[in-house]
């Protein structure tokens, strides 16, 4: 059965094998025009023809693009390109390889390396260097011509120009066409392979000195101008379909093939060397991203590390340092914010406090003061700090003030009291003043800290009150509370110095009938007059005082006599009894007095001293009103009054 | 304002780490070198612009110059044979290997006049040796190999950079010498009487730095042993490119640049790492160097090859291509 299987294998391989013999398609890229192409190759695949028997050996010079499509309907057997093509060939078939490379034979000295040269007119002195080319208009064969582009772009790259970017190419097609443009003055530079420039000139389309090579490269043996590294020579390529038998006699072929061979001569080639390593071509591709390594490598997180770990380990920490510096700096920041915020209100408190506020060391020495202690003492800021706090003083209190003072504050820390003090116009004023130890922590004073308020208009309001309280809104005269006070102390002076002392309650005739004929307003006018008058007719040590209404009492005290007494009470009657113009007004009103006198030795209290004098003050009234009745002596003051 | 400044000086903080990655603040490290085919790896990655500019290479005529830049303190390190490297430990310059250049095997050779054809030819003949180890250890090695006494030929101390005008005025008549000037003489006609491959992994060239000027700057030592290797790189696959340049430096065709590697072994980062470590060959090549040396009268007495080479500045291997 195996063996039946055997056979039909051997059957079925003997057809195929029979049509790969017979003609063999030997594929040329066309770097130059196709007709010189075509002239230089065609003795070559002859004399290949000629060496394999049962073989004829067919050229077809062909673009790069027409050589591909050859080799994917297998039309193609035999192959030379340039080596980047080959390697992108082989990247599609990987059974592919070079069986020999060129060696070049042109200007007698053969090379199997080929280069980049970069031409420009002769003369022009803007271009000298590599840098130099950024921006130009470059002509060339095309992206996919390793002498004609990639060689020259790798050197760009290496010189820091982006070949895809940084210039501005012009493509032609072939490298004659490169030389034709930078001659034509189409392009600044041209990309063109080595060889050319020296063929065209042996040709006598070109004189020497024409143009000019653009960064020269000084190699030995080799004779071509070059401007790039150098690269292995085309390869000839043998595609896996050709059995193995034909492709060692191809081998054979190429290999004795002698330089001064037609075929040889005409192709400009000293025949053919073992394959150089391709390598240099490949990894130029690498760089370029040139098919097939156009696609970007995966590039793992691995290879990064790999390749960047010390920089990433020195970004990771710099990065740290600066979060954790930012860190640190938003909370210091914070704490910074807070702080000035609480300084910002406590300066405020200073500032803007309508009490004055002063500083000063242990010994006295002013610190600090603020604004309203300039106002209150009259010492600007500067005047005051570095004083001493004792300018302040008035020099009112005793030094046994001081001393009580400064006793206090050491024993408690704290004072606070009333004080008198001197602004800096010389006014005495009075202030309240509190004093604050500060102290450290072992208890030492460090500062004292005082507030200090002028209080000379709480004093005068105070003074305003207790005066309001004692005294009669109207007349100014004191009231009944500030009377029964007088009263008081004058019944006690009585007692002691045993002179007369004596009460009159004076209630003014026919007053109700003013106010109700004239208003309440000429009522008061009135009230004030009267009371003036009957002032006037009292002595320095009386007191005159309003209860209410129109009833006043006087206290009449050191009286020699009970006629002494009668004297101003006459005097009072004839004071109330005097018209009063008022506004144009004629007023008349009288007076009943009702007088009581003090007897010490019959003792009671200010109230039924009033009381009494009250009681007589309505026997006047009875008695038919202006006159005055005194407590006890009814009959006697009757007569008297009648007799007037 | 204030906090501006703040911010300035933070952010200027902040990318403090980000430069030290990158910075030496001793400045450039300062490597001696000269002409020799194991070192046109770091002028190829000078001339590619693949060397770090933490990484200034100061240009002599030969080894010697490199010594005595050390000597003065101006090197922090240089390109040397090991037997040099010795040499400058014993006088007290702390020179650590990091790493291996190249392995002679035939590119130290004896060059004699056309004519001369055995060594033993060349008895009572004025050759020139350069007075380092090298030279004093091929002329050893090859008067072994040739069963002649020191006191059989005239040496004349010279550098192999003064030996092509002696050779064409001619004042010697055999060299000891290396390349460049091994091709040179090749092509006046000089003959190959001897050379390393003799006796392989004796003759090593190394770079070399002080271990007392690398603090902080390990980047750039490693800067600078990366662009050997991506130079060394350029060499191997690019050779038809790298190897013109070389000529045009030297003054050499393709083919004799390409013949000058003929007796070196460019041990890339992996082949590297083979001569390090206890067991390494750098450590051989030392003692056997020491036993010569010390017996030369070149060290007074041996290395303790305390710290002699470290491999921590070369390239991962799964880096290396």
């Amino acid at each position: 059965m195996s063996l039946c299987r055997l056979l039909l294998l051997g059957v079925l391989l003997l057809p195929g094998s029979i049509l790969a013999e017979g003609t063999l398609t030997l594929g040329v890229f066309a770097y130059r025009p196709e007709a010189v192409m075509e002239a230089r190759y065609r003795p070559l695949a002859e004399y290949l023809g000629a060496q394999l028997p049962d073989h004829r050996v067919e050229l077809e010079v062909m673009t790069l693009d027409e050589i591909e499509e050859a080799i994917s309907h297998r039309r193609l057997d035999l192959l030379m390109t340039n080596p980047s093509h080959y390697i992108e060939i082989r990247s599609h078939n990987s059974l592919t390889g070079a069986l020999a490379t060129v060696i070049n034979a042109q200007h007698g000295q053969p090379v199997s390396s080929l280069g980049g040269t970069m031409i420009k007119m002769a003369g022009n002195d803007e271009i000298q260097r590599l840098e130099d080319l950024a921006g130009r208009r470059i002509a060339m064969p095309g992206r996919r011509f390793l002498g004609g582009y990639q060689t020259h772009a790798l050197e760009l790259m290496d010189a820091g120009i982006d070949p895809r970017r940084d210039i501005e190419p012009v493509i032609t097609g072939s490298h004659d066409a490169v030389v034709a443009a930078v001659l034509a003055g189409e392009a600044e530079v041209g990309f063109i392979r080595t060889g050319i420039l020296e063929r065209l000139v042996i040709e006598g389309r070109l004189a020497s000195g024409q143009l000019e090579v653009i960064h020269p490269q000084r190699l030995v043996s080799f004779p071509f101008a070059v401007s790039t590294r150098l690269y292995p020579e085309w390869p000839f390529v043998v595609m896996p379909q050709v059995p193995a038998e034909t492709v060692r006699r191809i081998a054979v072929a190429l290999f004795t093939l002698e330089p001064e061979h037609r075929a040889a001569r005409t192709a400009m080639i000293a025949g053919f060397a073992p394959p150089q390593d391709y390598l240099p071509v490949e990894n130029l591709a690498r760089r370029l991203r040139l098919p097939p390594f156009e696609a970007v490598p995966d590039f793992t997180w691995h290879d990064i590390w790999q390749r960047y770990a010390g920089f990433l380990l020195g970004l990771a920490a710099a990065g740290l340092l600066v979060v954790v510096l930012l860190v640190m700096l938003a909370r210091r920041n914070r704490q910074l914010r807070q702080q000035q915020d609480r300084l910002s209100l406590l300066a405020g408190v200073f500032t803007h406090s309508h009490e004055g506020v002063m500083i000063t060391a242990p010994g006295g020495e002013l610190l600090e003061v603020n604004d309203a202690f300039s106002q209150i003492t009259g010492y600007a800021r500067d005047e005051a700090v570095g004083r001493n706090a004792s300018l302040l003083g008035a020099g009112r209190h005793p030094s046994a003030f001081y001393a009580d003072f400064w006793q206090h504050l050491h024993r408690t820390g704290h004072w606070d009291g009333e004080v008198w003090n001197r602004r800096k116009n010389g006014e005495v004023y009075p202030q309240r003043l509190t004093i604050s130890a500060v102290t450290d922590a072992a208890g030492a004073v460090q500062r004292y800290v005082g507030l200090l308020s002028d209080i000379t208009r709480l004093k005068e309001h105070q003074r305003a009150l207790t005066h309001a309280a004692q005294h009669d809104a109207l007349t100014g005269l004191p009231n009944r509370a500030l009377l029964a006070d007088r009263l008081r102390v004058a019944m006690a002076q009585a007692d002691r110095s045993g002179q007369r002392l004596a009460v009159v309650f004076i209630d003014l005739d026919g007053f109700k009938a003013v106010n109700d004929t004239h208003g309440h307003a000429i009522g008061d006018c009135l009230l004030v007059a009267l009371a003036e008058r009957m002032q006037d007719e009292l002595r320095a040590s009386d007191t005159l005082a309003r209860l209410g209404g129109d009833e006043f009492v006087a206290v009449l005290m050191n009286l020699a006599s009970t006629e002494e007494a009668e004297q101003v009470l006459h005097r009072l009657l004839a004071a109330t009894a005097a018209p009063v113009e008022i506004e144009g007004r004629c007023l008349e009103v009288s007076a009943s007095l009702g007088v009581a006198y003090y007897d010490a030795a019959e003792g009671g209290d200010e109230d039924q001293l009033l009381r009494h004098a009250d009681q007589a003050m309505y026997l006047a009234k009875e008695a038919g009103k202006q006159c005055f009745r005194v407590h006890g002596t009814r009959e006697q003051q009757e007569d008297r009054l009648t007799t007037e | 304002m204030h906090r501006r400044d703040l911010l300035i000086a933070m952010a200027a903080l902040a990318a403090a780490p980000l430069g030290l990655a990158g910075c030496s603040p001793g400045g450039p490290l300062a490597i001696g070198l000269h002409p020799w085919p194991g070192y046109e790896p770091l002028y190829l990655a000078r001339a590619f612009g693949w060397l770090s500019d933490e990484v200034v290479l100061r240009e002599g005529g030969n080894a010697g110059d490199s010594l005595a830049g050390l000597r003065r303190g101006e090197l922090d390190g240089a390109a040397l044979t090991l037997d040099e490297v010795l040499v400058a430990r014993s006088e007290g310059i702390p020179l650590t290997v990091i790493a291996v250049c190249d392995d002679s095997v035939g590119a130290d050779m004896v060059l004699a006049r056309p004519g001369i054809a055995s060594p033993r030819g060349l008895a009572g003949r004025r050759i020139a040796v350069e007075g380092t180890a090298v030279g004093n250890l091929v002329l050893s090695q090859f008067l072994a190999a040739a069963g002649l006494a020191r006191d059989d030929l005239e040496v004349v101390d010279m550098a192999p950079n003064e030996q092509l005008a002696a050779w064409k005025t001619g004042t010697i008549e055999a060299a000891i010498t290396y390349e460049p000037t091994a091709s040179r003489l090749l092509r006046e006609g000089a003959v190959r009487l001897f050379d390393s491959s003799q006796f392989p992994d004796v003759i090593l060239d190394v770079l070399a730095v002080r271990r007392d000027r690398l603090r902080w700057r390990g980047g750039a030592v490693s800067a600078l042993v990366a662009g050997h290797f991506r130079g060394l790189d350029h060499l191997r696959i690019s050779p038809q490119d790298a190897m013109r340049r070389i000529g045009a430096w030297r003054g050499l065709g393709f083919d004799e640049v390409r013949a000058s590697y003929a007796g070196l072994e460019l041990p890339g980062p992996s082949g590297n790492l083979d001569y390090f470590g206890p067991k390494g060959d750098l450590v051989r090549a030392a003692r056997l160097l020491n036993e010569v040396m010390v017996a030369n009268g070149q060290l007074i007495g041996p290395d303790d090859l305390e710290a002699l080479s470290t491999p921590r500045y070369l390239p991962d291997r799964g880096e290396s291509s």
